[in-house]
């Protein structure tokens, strides 16, 4: 109890420390995203009359579910001081294993979400380990991950996916309560869970300990290796979860279902306050990224602008999106 | 022999050629797969090994010198996408055209790399998010210019230089030849190449000794976005055409022939000799796959492996250095590491 209070002093006095302004900026950090998601949903709203339609605002939202489960998993190792740039292939691997395994049968589903969770739970502790353990560089070692996350798939499918998902398993994704996504209580459960354990508890604050400052954090008795691999191994896990809404959410599985996915999620983490090199930022922030994120790329859709538009723009918002945040941290 | 003289030697070998065990794997591997895999051991295997490596090999040295700086790029896979389908569509078969198309391309491309290197140094954003979201961008406009289909066509006489040979040798890697001692003599025997080691060991020192840090960041960025559009010139000898998607892949197996190659991702330590023997181990993993008749899905599983390994021969090195100099000082972490080890 003694540690888990000191630790909590520390968070607190971490809050706290800094002048007024430095404390502004970092409000900033977090709440900026979502004063840009508001203006983007205004300027959205002027563009395409569409936008407004409780059709389209339900399914950003549905879309945005995915993306933002992986985003909140991605902004854990970032805040630890790493990195995973092997969601995207996480993702894609957990689509063509969930749409196979489970063979069409409501029985099945159970087991084939324990397997992909396993599996993701492997993959975590593997980067993790190495990082953690050896002090490997995590971009190398994920971006090795990832290469090998990829072949599996490759490997697995031989290029072409099964689709034997069952209705009722889709549900997740694209069922409703009282005209609400089912999806979207699912991750506000999740966003709930995440967020206490991250804000509201021992192993939650450890991570902005390690993540501010390794050193002390180690000096100070916490466990590093635990933590570091604690955070690659949630994001693992948060990463599945967030593929098998988007298998679920999709139908269809093609080995594209991940790609682009690591700079998506780690630009709504960046986007959101986080930041590289780790100790700062929550898991608000990162969904708000996202929401920007998926909603420039509806209104893409929403004016019919042609496919690789969609490149164009999402390209130039990530660095956008990220460039005025690393100005606002300069000062 | 001395042993001060011996251990220059091998200074001088590391600084022109990389890190000796690069080339002992590669050594190993030639003599690997002479003993145990089937048709490797022929001279035509083997020029088809180098000119299967030119292409990476050209977008490997510009990454070389990004990484040097301490930064990343991974838009080479949709700049070389660029150079491709740009060179193919300015030539169009015409062989008057050759040079004004390589020189176009080459110019797109630094222009590109440039604008990243920019955004990088000037508004401190991390490199590897400014490229993704530039390798979009580059690939959205191939796609634009493209209509998203096979793109112009090569002047004839580069139609079939991808699979010449020149005497036992292949034209592409006699043509890489001067490309690469002028990497290389940039990287040892210019101030230029002092100041990317100099950038990358530490931008802080580099900016206090007078080193336009941004300049250097910028020039190693404009770099590798014109030496990826050339490797996309170099790939159409071999694809002859344009095509859209001619980079795919080329963004991670650079980024692995070069840290393969000895160079540190951190900036600062490293260089083009490593990268080449690593562009051979990656082209030589491709061919013993491909002669066993592996198909490309475990390919990508065992570049995955030879990471892992790459990554954790690394780190296990480092740690026990490092080991050994915390027992010396008695001390963990970082103050031993800052301080130079005596002994």
């Amino acid at each position: 109890m003694a540690s888990s209070s000191a630790v909590r002093d520390w968070g607190n006095a971490l809050r706290r420390g800094g002048t007024a302004r430095v404390r502004l900026g970092q409000e900033l950090e977090t709440y900026g995203v979502w004063f840009a998601l508001a203006a983007l949903v205004v300027v959205s709203t002027l563009v395409s009359p569409e936008f407004l339609h409780t059709t389209n605002l339900l399914n950003i939202l549905r879309q945005s579910v995915p993306l933002a489960i992986v985003a909140m998993g991605e902004a854990l190792v970032i805040l630890v001081g790493g990195f995973d740039v092997s969601v995207g292939n996480l993702v894609t691997l957990t689509a063509v294993i969930t749409a196979r395994v489970m063979a069409d049968s409501n029985a099945r589903i159970l087991p084939t979400v324990l397997l992909v969770l396993a599996i993701g739970a492997l993959v975590g502790l593997t980067n993790g380990l190495l990082v953690a353990k050896l002090r490997t560089d995590p971009f190398v070692t994920t971006l090795a991950m990832m290469l090998v996350l990829q072949g599996a798939a490759y490997v697995y499918t031989q290029g072409s996916p099964a689709n034997d998902l069952t209705h009722g398993f889709r549900q997740i994704s694209v069922g409703d309560v009282g005209g609400v996504p089912i999806s979207v209580l699912c991750f506000l459960g999740i966003f709930a869970l995440v967020w206490f354990v991250l804000n509201r508890t021992v192993p939650g604050r450890r991570l902005y300990a390690v993540g501010t400052n390794r050193r002390v954090a180690h000096l100070s008795g916490q466990p590093l290796t635990r933590t570091i691999v604690s955070a690659y191994v949630a994001c693992s896990v948060l990463t599945v979860v967030g593929g098998l809404f988007l298998v679920a959410w999709i139908g269809t599985t093609d080995m594209s279902a991940g790609s682009g996915w690591a700079l998506q999620a780690i630009a709504a983490a960046l986007i959101g306050g986080a930041a590289i090199g780790g100790g700062r930022g929550g898991v608000g922030g990162p969904v708000g990224g996202v929401l920007v994120l998926t909603t420039i790329l509806n209104l893409v859709d929403l004016v019919a602008l042609p496919n690789y538009a969609k490149l164009l723009v999402e390209g130039g918002a990530v660095i956008a999106g990220v460039a005025l945040y690393s100005q606002r941290r300069k000062e | 022999m001395p042993r001060p003289d011996s251990r220059s030697a091998v200074s001088a070998f590391q600084r022109w050629a990389g890190p000796v065990w690069v080339w002992t794997v590669v050594g190993a591997m030639v003599v690997a797969g002479s003993l145990g895999v089937a048709d490797f051991a022929l001279l035509s295997n083997f020029q088809a090994v180098g000119q299967a490596a030119v292409p990476l090999a050209v977008v490997a040295i510009g990454e070389t010198f990004v990484i040097l700086t301490g930064g990343i790029d991974i838009s080479v896979a949709a700049m070389l996408s660029l150079g491709n389908t740009l060179s193919m569509g300015l030539m169009a078969g015409h062989e008057g055209r050759v040079w004004f198309a390589i020189l176009l391309t080459v110019l797109a491309g630094l222009a590109a790399g440039a604008t990243s290197g920019l955004i990088v140094a000037k508004l401190r954003v991390p490199s590897f998010i400014v490229t993704l979201g530039a390798a979009n961008i580059v690939q959205g406009i191939v796609f634009a210019y493209t209509k998203q289909g096979t793109y112009g066509s090569p002047a004839p006489s580069l139609v079939n230089l991808g699979y010449a040979n020149w005497g036992p040798f292949p034209a592409l890697v006699i043509l890489l030849l001067p490309l690469l001692a002028v990497a290389l003599w940039v990287q040892n025997r210019t101030r230029a190449g002092r100041h990317v080691y100099a950038t990358g060991g530490d931008p802080a020192i580099a900016r206090l000794a007078g080193i336009s840090v941004t300049r250097v960041r910028i020039a190693a960025f404009a770099a590798s976005g014109g030496l990826a559009a050339l490797a996309g010139v170099v790939i159409s000898m071999r694809l002859g055409s344009g095509e859209p998607l001619a980079g795919t892949g080329f963004d991670w197996d650079a980024v692995t022939a070069v840290v393969i190659g000895g160079t540190a991702l951190r900036g600062g330590k490293g260089g083009v000799g490593g990268t080449i023997g690593g562009v051979l181990i990656v082209a030589m993993i491709n061919d013993f796959m491909n002669l066993q008749g592996i198909s490309t899905f475990w390919q990508t599983v065992a570049k995955g492996v030879v990471i892992f390994a790459a990554v954790i021969a690394g780190a296990g090195t480092e740690l026990l250095t490092r080991r050994r100099r915390q027992l010396l000082r008695h001390l963990p972490g970082s103050a031993a590491r800052e301080a130079p080890a005596h002994g």
